[in-house]
């Protein structure tokens, strides 16, 4: 049986995950606390919204066990995710980690772009 | 390593962020209009149900022709949901002061859209919106006249009757272009 290996560039690295893009399926896979998920990038960005929008100081302050957890569930994401406090920090941070590497990948390309014009 | 934000659009997140919010605030913008409609047409004022249903359809103009550039520049233009919409009013004049009060959220809404445009050095949707900064001047004249024959006119005795039927003629003449 022919295998074919994934090519996947890094884009992000951190403590608790990471983030790479598979330039083939023009997919992004992010792993974080024990699984990978793939992304289309929309669903990458609706993701990152989604995490921007949760409140972590309301959730650090309310007393409720309710608030103990956060259940994120997007659009164009077949996983479900249920976070704690810290992970969501973490997470918060991994996403706009690679949202920011992946801009500055951008401007490279546009540089390029101009260079070549 | 591909450049996958650009893939498919050069708009960029931002951008179609800002337009997704202009077409939800387009579509609120019609519905709002077509229920002071209902409100005039309630109370008896024919001339300017008319006047605010001719109002709606250009508002859901607006959002289509938003909805459409979003759309062919490759980006997502999302349907809007619109929640509740106010559907009693104080009075008559009431609702051509909510009238004027919308234009200008509106005008605020798309000079951001222009500010934002310069910031991300996006001049093909700044170009795009330029008709709508135009298209802004006459909208916002022809709220702030209706509210202004409430002055002139008064609503003392026929005066509401008046006012109602002089809405629907108020005409904007751009008289130094064109």
């Amino acid at each position: 049986m022919k295998q074919t290996a994934i090519q996947t560039a890094e884009i992000y690295t951190s403590e608790t995950g990471a983030v790479y893009q598979c330039d083939r399926s023009n997919r992004l896979i992010l792993s974080f606390a024990g699984h990978a998920t793939v992304l289309k990038v929309e669903a990458f960005l609706r993701l990152k919204r989604v995490v921007d929008s949760i409140d972590l100081q309301a959730m650090a302050n309310s007393p409720a066990r309710c608030s103990d957890y956060e259940i994120v569930s997007v659009c164009g994401c077949d996983r479900c995710f249920v976070l704690t406090l810290t992970e969501l920090i973490a997470l918060k941070e991994l996403l706009a980690s690679a949202r920011f590497m992946m801009e500055l990948n951008s401007m490279l390309h546009q540089c390029l772009n101009a260079e070549l014009v | 390593m591909k450049d996958l934000l650009r893939l498919r659009t050069s708009l960029t997140e931002v951008i179609e962020q800002t337009l997704n919010e202009q077409i939800k605030m387009e579509a609120e913008a019609s519905a709002m209009y077509l229920a002071m409609s209902s409100w005039c047409d309630r109370n008896g004022f024919d001339f300017s149900a008319g006047y605010f249903k001719k109002q709606s359809d250009e508002e859901r103009e607006h959002m289509l022709r938003l909805f459409k550039y979003v759309s062919d520049m490759g980006g997502r233009a999302v349907s809007p949901a619109i929640g509740d919409v106010q559907v009693e009013y104080d009075s008559f004049r009431n609702v051509f002061e909510m009238a004027l009060q919308q234009e200008i959220a509106v005008t605020q809404s798309f000079n951001r859209i222009a500010d934002r445009c310069q910031k991300e050095k996006d001049y093909v949707t700044f170009s795009f919106i330029q008709w709508f900064l135009k298209e802004q001047i006459e909208e916002e004249y022809v709220a702030r006249r209706a509210l202004e024959l409430f002055e002139l006119i008064g609503e003392d005795g026929t005066g509401r009757y008046e006012i109602d039927k002089r809405v629907p003629k108020i005409k904007y003449e751009n008289t130094y272009e064109d």
